[in-house]
C-alpha cells in the first residue's frame, strides 16, 4: 500500500496517535521520508499527541529511584578501565559473607564451636595414638577440622572488624533498594570512611538464577570495584563485609553501593543486571 | 554552575559531551513527569520505575537521537517515555497470554480531571502547560475524549478501540480525527496569545 499527500493528511492524527495498524503505519512513514510537507505535518501532530503526557496526575516518583538511575548512568559512563579484587580479599570476603554484622550473640556461638572442635580435636588426637590402623581416615577428619577453626576464627576476627566499624564515630549508614530483579530486597551498609571498611546486610533477596551470583560493588567517581560474591541464604539474607582495595590509584570518591547479578565468579566489571543499589553521600 | 538554570536543549548538549550533572538535572527536571506518564500507562510503581529508569538511561546513551529542529525536548521525551511504557505492556500482555489494559470505563475513570489530583510534592512541574493540555481535553466531547485516550494510553489501533467501544471504524476514525485536530487547535490559540504578549 502507497500513501499519497491526501492519505497521509487523512491519517496523520491517527499515526501522531500510535493508533495505526502496522501496514498503515509503514505506508504513512514511507511517504514522509521523502514528502518534507507532510514530514512537517506530522511532528507537528506527534508534538501535539506528546503533550497528552501533561495531562497524566502528576506522582513523585521514589529516590530510591533516582539512585539507580545516577548509578546506572555511571556504569554506563564511567571509564573503560575496572579493577578486581585480590586473591586475599576473594576468600576473605567468601568467609565473611558467612557472618552477620553486629552480631554479637553469633560470634559467641561461634566462640563456643570452636571450644567443641578443639575439643574434638584432641579427642580425635588421642584417638589416633590409640589406634594406629584408623589413622588415616581420622587424620582426613583431623584436617576438615582443622579447616573449619581456620575459617571460624577468620570469621570472628571478621566480625571484630565490623563491630569495630559500627562503633567508629564516622560510621555512615545508607538504605539499599532492591530492584524489580529482586523488588521485595532491601539493604543496610555501614561504611567507615576512615577505616574504608564496610559491611552490607540484605533482607529478601532471591536466590540468584543457576550459573549466577551476586556480587557486591563498591562505586567511585572513577570506576566500579568489585567488593566480591554475595551469598544468599535460604532464607534470602545475604551479608559481605566490604575493604576498600586501594591498589595504589585513586579511585575518586566513594559515591555508592550496588549488587549486581553476574555469570562470572569474579566479574572484572559490572553487568547491568542491577539487583540493589544506593546513593552514598 | 547552576545547572538549574540552562535551559534542555543546553543540558541535552552537555550529555553528548558525557556530563553526568547535566543528566541529573534533567532527571530532576522531568523523572516525576517520565514516571507519572508511565505509571499511566502500565498501573504499576515497579514497572513504571524501570521503565524511567530505562528512558533516562537511554537519553544519557544516546542524547542524539534528540533533534531540536523537530520539536521541544520535554515532548520528545514524552513520546519515548509513552513508547516503552507501551512496548512493555505488549510484552507483559504476550508473556501473561491475555489482555491486560483496563477496561473502557477504567480509562475513563482515570483521566485527569484537575490539579487536586496531582501529587502536591510535584504539582508545580510545567503547570501551566499541564493545565493547557487538561482545558483543551476538557472541552473534547466524552466520546473523542475516550477514544484517544485508549489509543495513545492505552497503546490501541483505531481497529481495536472500534471493537473496545463496540463502534464502526469509521466512527472511532472521525472521533480520534476531529478530536485531536481540535486539541491542536486549542493548543496553538494559546501558543499564539503568548507570542502576542
Amino acid at each position: 500500500m502507497r500513501f499519497d499527500c491526501e492519505a497521509t493528511r487523512e491519517h496523520i492524527e491517527a499515526w501522531s496517535l500510535g493508533a495505526l495498524d502496522d501496514l498503515d503505519a509503514r505506508a504513512f512513514e514511507h511517504h514522509i521520508a521523502s514528502c518534507r510537507d507532510c514530514a512537517r505535518l506530522a511532528d507537528d501532530a506527534r508534538e501535539t499527541a506528546a503533550m497528552l503526557g501533561l495531562a497524566v496526575p502528576l506522582r513523585a516518583a521514589s529516590a530510591s529511584l533516582k539512585s539507580r538511575v545516577m548509578a546506572s548512568a555511571r556504569v554506563l559512563g564511567g571509564p573503560a578501565e575496572r579493577r578486581g579484587v585480590s586473591p586475599w580479599w576473594r576468600t576473605a570476603s567468601g568467609v565473611a559473607a558467612a557472618c552477620a554484622v553486629g552480631a554479637i550473640s553469633w560470634g559467641t556461638v561461634m566462640q563456643l564451636r570452636s571450644n567443641d572442635l578443639q575439643a574434638d580435636r584432641s579427642q580425635l588426637r588421642a584417638t589416633a595414638t590409640e589406634q594406629a590402623a584408623q589413622f588415616a581416615v581420622l587424620r582426613g577428619d583431623l584436617d576438615r577440622t582443622h579447616d573449619e577453626q581456620d575459617v571460624l576464627a577468620q570469621t570472628i576476627e571478621t566480625q571484630n572488624e565490623v563491630l569495630d566499624v559500627i562503633f567508629e564515630p564516622d560510621v555512615v549508614w545508607t538504605t539499599l533498594d532492591g530492584t524489580t530483579l529482586a523488588p521485595a530486597a532491601t539493604g543496610r551498609c555501614a561504611w567507615s570512611r576512615e577505616k574504608a571498611l564496610g559491611a552490607m546486610i540484605a533482607e529478601n533477596l532471591p536466590l540468584p538464577p543457576e550459573g549466577q551470583q551476586y556480587t557486591m560493588w563498591l562505586i567511585y567517581e572513577n570506576e566500579w570495584i568489585s567488593a566480591g560474591p554475595v551469598q544468599v541464604d535460604s532464607q534470602g539474607r545475604g551479608r559481605i563485609v566490604m575493604r576498600k582495595f586501594w591498589g595504589g590509584q585513586d579511585h575518586g570518591r566513594l559515591v555508592g553501593f550496588a549488587v549486581t547479578l553476574e555469570n562470572a565468579q569474579d566479574p572484572a566489571e559490572p553487568s547491568l543486571q542491577l539487583a540493589m543499589a544506593s546513593e552514598f553521600r | 554552575m547552576d545547572y538549574t538554570q540552562l535551559r534542555d536543549d543546553e543540558l541535552m548538549e552537555r550529555l553528548t559531551h558525557r556530563d553526568l550533572a547535566a543528566f541529573e538535572a534533567l532527571y530532576d527536571r522531568y523523572g516525576d513527569l517520565v514516571y507519572s506518564v508511565s505509571l499511566r500507562v502500565v498501573g504499576d510503581a515497579y514497572i513504571a520505575e524501570d521503565v524511567t529508569q530505562d528512558v533516562f538511561l537511554r537519553v544519557w546513551r544516546k542524547p542524539e537521537q534528540f533533534d531540536l529542529t523537530r520539536g521541544k525536548f520535554v515532548t520528545w521525551l514524552l513520546s519515548v517515555a509513552r513508547n516503552r511504557s507501551i512496548d512493555h505492556q505488549r510484552s507483559a500482555a504476550r508473556r501473561l497470554r491475555h489482555e491486560t489494559l483496563p477496561s473502557a470505563e477504567e480509562e475513563d475513570d482515570i483521566l485527569p480531571t484537575g490539579d487536586e489530583r496531582d501529587d502536591p510534592a510535584v504539582a508545580a512541574l510545567l503547570a501551566d502547560d499541564r493545565a493547557a493540555v487538561r482545558r483543551a481535553l476538557e472541552v473534547l466531547p466524552p466520546e473523542q475524549k475516550l477514544a484517544i485516550t485508549l489509543a495513545y494510553f492505552g497503546g490501541l489501533t483505531q481497529q481495536e478501540v472500534a471493537t473496545r467501544l463496540g463502534q464502526p471504524l469509521g466512527t472511532v476514525k472521525t472521533r480520534i480525527r476531529l478530536g485531536m485536530q481540535k486539541m491542536r487547535g486549542a493548543l496553538q490559540e494559546r501558543h499564539d496569545r503568548q507570542r502576542s504578549i
